[in-house]
């Protein structure tokens, strides 16, 4: 897929982001259908084997855009970075509600988590290769994790991740610098 | 000072990584073969899934909502402006005369207690005169077509008690004593205050002043004398009493007596 084709893309979703908030019930489906997956592998990514299941934050997080779309003012790009940041605080909100009201581990969830990694990880070749990425990302610091995962799992610019985590675009290169600094010196570390 | 080192350490190691940051273009990410298999897992190809049915229930909720709040907007922007801010221009002055009687007329209809000052109502017209009365302090009078409107000359022992409209003036006319042919007249004067003047008993006119009123055609004044002549409002010609010499009083019928009455009335006595 060519530069030129991903920009023909973006300028149809574009429209089909302008149809969705006038209220075209097709568009915002196709919206869902191009966002979802990646935001779902985003949000198993940062919370990976976690409690909630990425699929019950990602529920939150689409009731929460559907709520406030029609106030959403912007293109595709501003669209994406506002769906994650809004991902993001639904995350925050959801691990405060376990800290509140922590419960004790239960099979059902673990077979729940496990549910959704096999629908979720369709495709890779090396899953022991890819939980232990996953694990490593997790024990960077949080800024440093979400920037990394921002970048490749839900494949944003510099400039969406710098609006979907309220930084200026340098701190975010800043932030992913270091977060693969830190991971090539973990997985050296480790391999040693 | 350890807090001060700490900072500044940290500072200095900020500025390094700044300038490293050129170096981390997208494409040295894409190449790091450290995230191959994140990468991958991020790009492989999603099950195909329906949206959720609670999610579109939910996204037409908040589409009817929205439109909803809408129509609330515009009704109550609707009512704001029909029962405050129209009165409220219309008490002002702003709105036209029209504009201000039909905002009236809808308070009325809908019985609602809100009253326009007829100032802002009205039309541009002379204040405190009737269009009759306005005719005469204008000295029109369209309502005594004068067949000749020369005066006759007046016999020795008459004077016209009246004037042409044309010719009022401010002061008050004497007139001659005569009982067969004085007139009550009513002069005008451009101030609007008209002036009767009655033939008394002796001859001797009094005369009294009284504000514009109303008159009719055929109606009397106010100030009807017992002794007049007769005249018409049409003119000599016409159904008309007979005048008598003995100066049987009649009631003048016109506001405006004209010179060809006391003409006629010296014609008939010469007769």
């Amino acid at each position: 897929m060519t530069d030129r084709d991903v920009e023909i893309y973006r300028d149809g979703l574009d429209a089909t982001l302008k149809l969705a908030i006038k209220g075209d019930e097709a568009c915002f489906g196709e919206l869902w259908r191009a966002l979802n997956p990646r935001l779902e592998r985003f949000l198993y990514a940062q919370g990976a084997m976690g409690d909630p299941p990425a699929s019950d934050v990602a529920s939150e997080t689409w009731l929460q855009v559907v709520r406030d779309l029609p106030k959403f003012k912007g293109d595709y790009a501003d669209f994406r970075s506002w769906l994650y940041q809004v991902a993001r605080n639904r995350m925050i909100d959801a691990a405060r509600a376990k800290a509140r009201r922590p419960k004790a581990s239960v099979d059902i969830d673990e077979m729940d988590r496990w549910a959704s990694l096999e629908d979720l990880a369709v495709g890779v070749a090396n899953r022991a290769q890819l939980d232990g990425i996953i694990d490593k990302i997790r024990d960077l610091p949080a800024a440093q994790s979400e920037a990394l995962m921002l970048r490749i799992v839900a494949d944003l610019s510099v400039e969406e991740t710098a609006k979907a985590m309220k930084k200026t675009p340098n701190a975010i290169r800043v932030l992913v610098h270091r977060a693969l600094a830190n991971l090539r010196e973990e997985i050296g570390v480790s391999g040693q | 000072m350890s807090g001060f080192w700490h900072r500044l350490r940290n500072e200095l190691a900020l500025r390094s990584a700044y300038r490293n940051v050129n170096n981390l273009t997208g494409d040295d990410l894409a190449k790091e073969q450290l995230l191959a298999p994140l990468r991958q897992f991020a790009a492989a190809p999603a099950n195909p899934s329906a949206i959720p049915v609670g999610l579109l229930q939910e996204f037409n909720a908040s589409q009817r909502r929205i439109k909803g709040h809408k129509k609330f907007r515009y009704g109550a922007g609707g009512l704001f402006a029909a029962i405050i801010l129209f009165p409220g221009l219309a008490w002002a002055g702003v709105l036209p005369p029209s504009v201000a009687r039909v905002v009236q007329q809808v308070f009325n209809v809908v019985s609602l207690p809100i009253h326009i000052p007829s100032a802002a109502t009205d039309s541009a017209k002379p204040s405190g005169q009737t269009p009759n009365q306005a005719q005469l302090t204008s000295g029109g009078s369209s309502s005594t077509p004068v067949p000749d409107a020369t005066p006759s000359e007046p016999s020795a022992n008459q004077l016209s008690s009246t004037t042409t409209p044309a010719e009022s003036t401010g002061a008050t006319e004497p007139e001659s004593n005569t009982h067969s042919t004085l007139t009550p007249t009513q002069t005008t004067t451009k101030s609007g205050v008209s002036t009767a003047s009655q033939p008394s008993d002796d001859g001797e006119l009094s005369t009294s002043t009284k504000s514009p009123e109303p008159m009719s055609e055929n109606g009397g004044t106010a100030a009807s004398s017992t002794e007049s002549s007769t005249t018409s409002s049409e003119g000599v010609t016409g159904s008309e009493p007979t005048p008598t010499p003995t100066g049987t009083a009649t009631t003048d019928p016109s506001p405006t007596p004209t010179p060809t009455d006391t003409a006629a009335i010296a014609t008939s006595e010469s007769e």
